[in-house]
């Protein structure tokens, strides 16, 4: 029933992650002093966790999510909160905002368990517009107009009080974010070939064949909108805690999911390491074309959309597979029609 | 008494303006198949083009809005023909194809006008309807009128005509229908070209009482994707239904409740999807 899966991983794949990840390393000696790239490459590293996310849940198990704004938000809200009025350190309180994130994931799921297709895409959209509505509404925990969170100087001591960061310096910030990402992606790898990956997949391929070859789809599709809401929700944290504040703008805008979308489609739906590498793409030139304003969002979504249309795996899966066939001197197969919806 | 002939009246204008945006997105869907997130997008594009074409030829706001219309009942057809037909069948590569055709036209409408918003004169200026305290806009009025009689007259075509029957039997077999010698491939441009310039009305009318923004085709395709969801997917009636409930509510929550505008129709979106996962008039399996 289930097949053994080849092994795709060539010694050239492995040399380039080694060199990637090496580099990565290195960032902060490379760049010393240069606050703004190193900051840069914290932002790729949130943005990469994000996209894996994405990724578990819509381009491995098939649920479409428009919504992941709203886990990165639950995420980043219950991070800021604890941590800014009960002191917590941010080192418990982000796993905390991951553990909210899938709980707000178990909340989506249940209703989503039902519905299929545009259904529940919409259901993640609604969650994540409803819950921006909602802080807006409650202003919850804030100061700050329409439920943002931000810096209150206590008038009694005079005492700034805002939601700290993760360390007070720049590269170990940078670090913690480098880690945490490279942890994410390995268990998401180990994840995704695993009897649970296979499951998550043969859903996302036909839901009624997989149930008819005994897959528990429920218990599946559980599963990946809460690690998927886990994972998302710790991204959110550790964004809310980069940039210190907080606001329905900042961290359940709709642009947030839509990039996390744009990112994976760069990279390649269903290939974990290639949103990391679509995350990086789009935040590099999100933050570092700055000086063409908005033509680089424009470049970036007319790309996205030309990947879509000509390199549906994405490049990086694209690249691996021809790297593989040209290494054993074959000709690579035309992409097979609906292998990867 | 007041507030109910009011709530009446301006849920009925605005009620009648979502179902515009929403049957074009459901027609779309009904023939080709495809959930078209760039609708909104086409309700923002033609608004911007009837103001730029009366900040730069000085039209008036009729021959600019015909423009308007014109122009998106022209894209919409050539974007489908495009980037989605070749896409085939693969629901989910075209779903976030339409995703990305709309962040395309955001940022290309930021690009050609920037970030401000922008508001067109209104059709009729000044001027009310009174219905005892109430006064209406003619604008608004009219507007409420357009829509009605568009929607009237879409319906008479959809069941009257020969393309009308055509696009009935697409949104029953595509293949059925070409077996049958229609002419699926145009009947389909057609839609689209129908559909775009339905939104493209809904969207001008918008932005005479409103405004319009790079980011304001995220309203419309919202309104329009959760209505047809809500009605049912492929289920024309169900989408007129649905954007009069959905108009209704969110005109008594602001007159009730402002702060919670949005919410509302959110929430009964999601408890109408948790009873009825097909929406209302939707078929249980396709």
């Amino acid at each position: 029933m289930i097949l053994k899966r080849a092994r795709t991983l060539t010694w050239v794949s492995a040399a380039i992650i080694l060199i990637s990840l090496g580099f990565l390393i290195l960032v902060p000696q490379l760049f010393v002093g240069n606050s703004f790239l190193i900051s840069t490459f914290v932002f790729a590293n949130i943005y990469s966790i994000l996209a894996m996310s994405w990724d578990l849940l819509s381009g491995y198990t098939g649920q479409i999510s428009f919504g992941h704004s709203f886990f990165f938000g639950i995420g980043a809200y219950t991070s800021a909160l604890l941590s800014m009025h009960l002191g917590w350190s941010p080192l418990y309180t982000i796993p905390l905002g991951g553990v909210m994130a899938s709980l707000g994931g178990l909340l989506v799921a249940t209703p989503a368990l039902r519905l299929r297709g545009p259904y529940l895409s919409l259901i993640t959209l609604v969650s994540a517009l409803g819950i921006d509505q909602l802080i807006r509404v409650l202003k919850l925990g804030s100061t700050g107009a329409e439920g943002a969170i931000q810096c209150e100087i206590d008038l009694a001591t005079g005492v700034n009080h805002c939601v700290p960061p993760i360390s007070a310096n720049e590269v170990e910030v940078y670090y913690f974010a480098l880690g945490l990402m490279v942890c994410i992606a390995i268990f998401l790898i180990f994840l995704v070939r695993s009897r649970i990956g296979l499951a998550f997949e043969a859903i996302r391929d036909d839901e009624e064949a997989a149930e008819a070859a005994g897959i528990d789809a429920k218990k599946y599709k559980i599963l990946a909108f809460m690690i998927s809401g886990f994972l998302a929700g710790l991204a959110g944290a550790v964004m809310v805690h980069k940039m210190q504040q907080a606001s329905p703008g900042l961290v359940l805008d709709l642009n947030i999911s839509i990039e996390a979308i744009v990112a994976s489609v760069l990279g390649g739906m269903g290939t974990i390491l290639g949103p990391v590498g679509g995350a990086y793409f789009y935040i590099l030139i999100r933050e570092l074309l700055r000086p063409f304003g908005q033509w680089r969002l424009f470049a970036v979504f007319v790309i996205a959309l030309l990947i879509l249309l000509f390199i549906p795996r994405g490049v990086l899966a694209e690249i691996r597979l021809r790297l593989m066939h040209w290494i054993k001197s074959e000709k690579p197969k035309e992409p097979q029609q609906g292998a990867r919806a | 008494m007041e507030v109910i002939a009011e709530v009446l009246i301006f849920g009925f204008l605005i009620s009648s303006l979502y179902a515009l945006v929403s049957v074009g997105f459901s027609m779309i869907f009904g023939v080709a198949g495809v959930l078209n997130l760039a609708h909104g997008a086409m309700a923002m594009f033609a608004a911007y083009i009837a103001s730029w074409a009366i900040m730069t030829f000085g039209l008036g706001f009729l021959p600019a809005s015909i423009l308007g219309v014109l122009g998106v009942a022209l894209i919409s057809p050539i974007l489908y023909w495009v980037i989605i037909r070749p896409l085939g069948e693969k629901p989910v590569v075209v779903f976030l194809a339409t995703l990305l055709l709309g962040v395309i036209f955001e940022q290309a409408m930021i690009l050609a006008f920037g970030f401000n918003a922008r508001v067109l004169p209104p059709i009729i200026k000044g001027g009310f309807i009174v219905f005892g305290d109430i006064r209406i806009l003619y604008n608004r009025a009219l507007a409420g009128a357009v829509a009605v009689i568009l929607i009237g007259l879409l319906w008479l075509f959809i069941t009257r005509t020969k393309y009308g029957k055509a696009i009935q039997g697409i949104s029953m077999s595509t293949k059925g229908a070409a077996l049958s010698g229609i002419p699926t491939h145009k009947i389909i441009l057609l839609v689209w070209a129908i559909s775009g310039a339905l939104a493209a009305i809904a969207g001008l009318f918008s932005a005479s009482f409103l405004g319009v923004s790079p980011l304001a085709d995220r309203e419309f395709t919202v309104i329009a994707f959760s209505t047809v969801v809500l009605g049912g997917l492929g289920s024309l009636p169900g989408s007129l239904l649905a954007a009069f409930i959905i108009g209704y509510v969110e005109t008594i929550t602001v007159q009730f409740a402002p702060e919670a505008r949005g919410l509302a129709s959110l929430a009964i979106l999601i408890v109408v999807l948790i009873l009825r996962p097909q929406g209302l008039f939707g078929r249980a399996h396709e």
